[in-house]
């Protein structure tokens, strides 16, 4: 069990993040949020890089500042491994880090490389591969030490379909002893992946709630109407996207106000996290 | 994890190629030394001190390219998130770096042993570990220190501002920057001291002071390097240590702060600064020169003066500390109660802290220069004073490391207002220089027979006129008491005299046998013919780039520079000084006979 | 381009004054306190030459560093695209340390002993180095790396090569590498053989560096 209480993070005077209260326990969470609103920061704090200016954070009845011996799995947003060293020297790198047995070293390193589809990479150097398999290997020795909290920062960039997919399944096996954070754009994958979602705007965390309530949040507001209609829409509206049908420009709207030239739509998970954040 | 820092290391051919040329670089340059021509201990000893500039840079520049390698593979989140993940990795670089330096410590080691082995016919104990004392602090901790400051400089992320403090700090650190700030400290001597704390790199391997004394391997050279080091890695344990940071940074700024003050300390340490053209520097290669010079009134030293002397001195009981500097509680027998007045000479270096009387009373006292002058209020009653002083010479050291106090130099109060510049004109008035034989004067001490007790609280063993009744312990009469003592000095008996001479000295310690054989001949024929059985001849290590000859030739002992031995002849037939226009040409010949023997 | 110019030396900030303060207040200020008690006019000249040749190569390089370290290894150098420009920039940054060289000079015209030839060594030096940064920069594509090299040699440069470098021939090979370092157009001045030659060498820089960046 984690539970972060009155979280705040300034840097210099800019406060990042502002009084975040949560309890996160076993399961995989989705954190959803726009572009600064604290989400790296966030994960960041939580696995001590940076100190707290204010606020504590408890794993396991257990300060962090006291140090906590909790196995903390974390894959940053930029990450990158050592040009010179093979894939499995690296791997060996992290394990020593992380304190792995130097006798299960070598299955474990096996079984996570197996894992995200690299074992045939093992012996290849770290400025040969890509960036998707570079990420890959990221994902790897995050999960090296069965860490009981992973932290995935934008684990998915630069990854093609089908080691999404792969990705996707990989977490599905977690979340059952573990607590897994993973912070991320791509809705579908919070969607396949996540128990449940915290939406985070301007440092503060706006809501904490499973997959379905956030749909639910969207329930009867969210509509189609032509383009050149949303002039008639009374209140508050936000355009969510455009598209084409029958050779007509159709906008996806998100409002409260109904009116004869909108037409309601059933809503997605993108649908409710925009009602969150525009306050719809 | 080290083993795979090494594979790292090994996979990287510009760090593998920057220390491959390293090596060779200073392989290429020891080489030329193990070449047997040169043979001499003491240069064997100090010539690796050349590579300390360059070596510094590289370490600096090597680390940081190591250390900064973690940012760049953008690792460094991950290795920052275990625990003391980031402490480690750095540890296993460090240890990469220690490795290095102690193949280039062994490097050294191994040219040294080669040198001592060809000069001394043996790897000698003492010798090696001054080389490696001296390479430690002047080469190792400072490659450490290059190294650290690389490790600090990596977690600059700009790489061009990084490159830019690094170069700032080569310029801090280098001959120039030194210089610069000499000039503006003036005569400070605590202000120069100070920022001697940046002369890490400037002490070349031809600074050496003499042959006896060598290399400074003082604490202060150790203190100043430490310094340094604790100021880095007060920098590094407040951003590298995730817990607990600011008690570490508290405890190694501390201990900066307590070598600081020790650093400051008053310190004897001898050294020169070759290369440094600032004037007001203050080093043993002329500290003697400047001070009496810009000290004339006080010293006399622009005239001739004849002493002036109305009493003399029957005891001295002498208690005398070595350790950073000289500390001497010294009690002062003098044959007449009844003046009023009393004048001593004692060198300026020494500061009197409080004279006393026999019943331990204050007396008023006054030390202007070298001389000091006592009225005491009750005059005729006072047969004894005790004074107390401490001080230290760079030219006349008295350390931890090595003591050199002839007889001739007034580090006792001697009785009387006397001229202790040790000057051409001083001695001679107006008589041309090029006149005297061998550069440099004939040397006086107190003149006349005392009682000496004479206690001296050191580490080194030391050697004296004296008889020695316990360890560093002397008593008996003679007109003067020189101490000597270091690491490499050695007295052996030849033909019933006492020669005290150092070993790192090239004229005494030759390569082969044979010439060591000659030298003892020489010295053989020298004390047979002049009578000498019985005194101590103290032979004193050439000064580094001067032609200092020095000459005292007391009751009981000689102190010389080999070999003017020559000229003790000349003394002994006509009671003064010898001049060239005394002699003929043969007997000119003769007289450098034994310097060409020595030579060839 | 005018614009251009100006955006570019605003990008620069706060670091666009450290080539003025180094020539009109570092160097003649360390020529001061070095001359402080030197009273031969010879000796004075030669410190004041030696501060010069030891510092204004390297200040001469700093804004074309900043120029240029953007189209060498900035992150969005795909998207800058200056082309032909670049070694124009390049060239007007050099240029503009001219004037600057002129002062810092004039300040020190009061040493005794001053030569006016002086000027034209450093502008020779001046050119050649900012040839060897330009060619260097764009051939390695590291500003780190070249900042080092050029340090490097501007250091060996001003000191004495024999205790650094190894030399198998002794003083033959010392003087033959010394041809190489651009001190040898001390007390050359304009019309000597060395800054011939060095100004060839300096143009073929800029001719490579040109070379180079116009193939980005």
């Amino acid at each position: 069990m984690i539970e972060i209480k009155h979280l705040c993070k300034n840097f210099g005077r800019k406060k990042v993040l502002k009084n975040i209260n949560c309890e996160l326990s076993e399961g995989i969470y989705g954190l959803l949020g726009p572009n600064g609103s604290g989400k790296t920061t966030l994960l960041r704090c939580l696995t001590n890089l940076y100190p707290l200016t204010s606020g504590e954070i408890w794993i396991n009845g257990i300060s962090s500042k006291r140090g906590s011996k909790l196995r903390i799995g974390y894959l940053p947003q930029f990450f990158g491994l050592y040009k010179e060293l093979t894939v499995k020297d690296s791997m060996r790198l992290f394990c020593n880090l992380k304190k792995v047995k130097g006798s299960d070293e070598k299955e474990i390193i096996e079984e996570c490389l197996e894992a995200v589809n690299m074992s045939q990479y093992q012996d290849v150097s770290g400025r040969k591969l890509s960036g998707g398999m570079i990420r890959r290997v990221g994902i790897a020795q995050a999960l090296i030490h069965e860490p009981k909290l992973v932290l995935f920062d934008e684990p998915t960039a630069g990854l093609d379909p089908e080691e999404r997919m792969h990705f996707k399944k990989v977490i599905s096996q977690l979340g059952k002893k573990e607590t897994v954070l993973i912070s991320t754009h791509i809705v579908e994958d919070i969607e396949a992946s996540c128990d449940r979602v915290i939406v985070m705007n301007h440092g503060e965390i706006c809501c904490v709630l499973s997959c379905k309530e956030l749909v639910g949040i969207a329930e009867g507001k969210v509509y189609a109407c032509k383009k050149g209609d949303e002039q008639q829409i009374p209140g508050k509206y936000f355009i969510e996207k455009q598209y084409e049908e029958d050779g007509e420009i159709y906008y996806r709207i998100l409002t409260n106000e109904a009116c004869e030239v909108l037409t309601p739509v059933s809503p997605v998970l993108e649908d409710g996290y925009m009602c969150v954040i525009k306050e719809i | 994890m080290f083993f795979l820092k090494c594979k790292q290391f090994f996979k990287s051919p510009v760090l593998v190629l920057a220390t491959v040329l390293y090596f060779t670089w200073i392989i290429k340059k020891l080489l030329p030394g193990m070449i047997p021509e040169e043979g001499s201990v003491a240069d064997a000893m100090t010539f690796p001190l050349v590579f300390i500039p360059v070596s510094f840079v590289f370490f600096m520049f090597f680390s940081y390219a190591l250390f900064s390698r973690e940012g760049k593979s953008k690792v460094n989140e991950v290795i920052l998130t275990c625990r003391n993940g980031k402490v480690r990795s750095c540890f296993c670089d460090l240890c990469l770096i220690l490795f290095i330096n102690a193949f280039i410590l062994l490097l050294f080691i191994l040219f040294l042993g080669l040198q001592c082995d060809k000069a001394l016919g043996s790897v000698q104990m003492d010798v090696l570990w001054f080389g490696i004392r001296c390479y430690l602090i002047h080469i190792i901790l400072v490659n450490i220190f290059a190294s650290l400051t690389g490790m600090a400089v990596s977690l600059i992320k700009n790489e061009i501002k990084a490159f830019a403090v690094m170069i700032l700090l080569c310029c801090c650190f280098s001959q120039f920057f030194l210089e610069s700030f000499y000039r503006l400290t003036g005569d400070h001597l605590d202000l120069q001291h100070m920022m001697d704390l940046f002369g890490l790199t400037t002490r070349m391997y031809h600074a050496t002071a003499d042959y006896d004394y060598i290399f400074s391997v003082e604490s202060v050279d150790l203190q100043r390097i430490l310094f340094w080091i604790f100021l880095v890695l007060t920098i590094l344990a407040y951003h590298l240590l995730q817990r607990k940071k600011r008690f570490f940074a508290s405890c190694c700024g501390a201990v900066t702060v307590l070598l600081l003050v020790l650093y400051m300390l008053p310190n004897g340490a001898s050294y020169i600064n070759i290369d440094m053209n600032a004037e007001n520097i203050s080093d043993a290669y002329d500290e003697e020169d400047r001070y009496y010079t810009t000290h004339t009134e006080q010293t006399g030293s622009l005239e001739h003066h004849e002493s002036e002397e109305d009493f003399k001195i029957t005891k001295y009981v002498a208690d005398i500390h070595v350790n950073r500097i000289l500390k001497a509680d010294v009690e002062v027998y003098v044959d007449k109660p009844e003046l009023e007045t009393y004048m001593f000479s004692l060198r300026h270096e020494y500061r009197v802290t409080s004279v006393e009387d026999e019943r331990g009373e204050q007396l008023n006292y006054r030390q202007e220069g070298d001389w000091i002058t006592l009225q005491p209020e009750d005059a005729g009653k006072h047969s004894k004073f005790v004074f107390h002083y401490q001080g230290a010479s760079k030219k006349f050291y008295s350390t931890s490391q090595a003591v050199r106090l002839p007889a001739y130099l007034a580090y006792l109060p001697f009785s009387g207002k006397r001229y202790l510049f040790l000057d051409f004109v001083q001695k001679y008035g107006e008589q041309d220089v090029s006149q005297v034989l061998y550069d440099g004067p004939l040397l006086e001490g107190p003149g006349y027979k005392t009682e000496y007790d004479i206690t001296v609280d050191s580490s080194l063993k030391l050697y004296s006129n004296l008889p020695e009744i316990e360890s560093n312990h002397f008593h008996g009469i003679s007109d003067g008491v020189t101490l000597m003592a270091n690491t490499f000095l050695n007295a052996e008996e030849i033909s019933g005299v006492r020669v005290v001479h150092s070993k790192a000295d090239p004229r005494y310690f030759l390569h082969n046998a044979e010439t060591d054989d000659d030298m003892r001949k020489m010295w053989r024929s020298f004390i047979v013919e002049n009578d000498l059985q019985g005194k101590t001849i103290f032979a004193l290590g050439v000064v580094h780039g001067l032609d200092d000859n020095y000459r005292y030739f007391g009751e009981d002992h000689l102190v010389l520079m080999a070999p003017c031995t020559d000229q003790y002849q000349t003394f002994l037939k006509t009671g003064k000084h010898p001049y060239y226009e005394e002699l003929t040409e043969e007997e000119i010949l003769k007289d450098l006979e034994p310097l060409n023997n020595i030579t060839e | 381009m005018m614009k251009r110019f100006w955006l570019q030396l605003k990008g620069m900030g706060i670091m666009f004054f450290l080539p003025i303060l180094g020539y009109l207040l570092f160097i003649p200020f360390c020529v001061m306190i070095l001359n402080r008690n030197i009273e031969e006019a010879e000796q004075r000249f030669f410190t004041a030459q030696h501060m010069c040749y030891q510092f204004i190569p390297i200040l001469s390089t700093i804004w074309m560093y900043m120029f240029q370290k953007e189209y060498v290894e900035g992150e969005g150098r795909e998207i800058l695209i200056l082309g032909r420009k670049i070694p124009l920039f390049s060239f007007i940054y050099w240029i503009l340390n001219l004037p600057f060289i002129w002062a810092s000079l004039h300040i020190l015209k009061d040493t005794e002993g001053y030569r006016e030839d002086l000027f034209y060594e450093m502008l020779v030096a001046s050119f050649m180095i900012c040839g060897l940064v330009f060619f260097l920069n764009f051939a390695i594509s590291s500003i780190a790396l070249s900042i080092l090299l050029v340090v490097l040699y501007i250091w060996l440069s001003n000191v004495d090569i024999e205790n650094v470098l190894v030399f198998r021939n002794g003083l033959q090979d010392v003087q033959q590498a010394s041809q190489y370092l651009y001190v040898v157009l001390k007390g050359g001045g304009l019309m000597s053989e060395q800054a011939a030659v060095y100004s060839a060498m300096g143009a073929l820089f800029w001719l490579c560096g040109l070379f180079k960046a116009r193939r980005l």
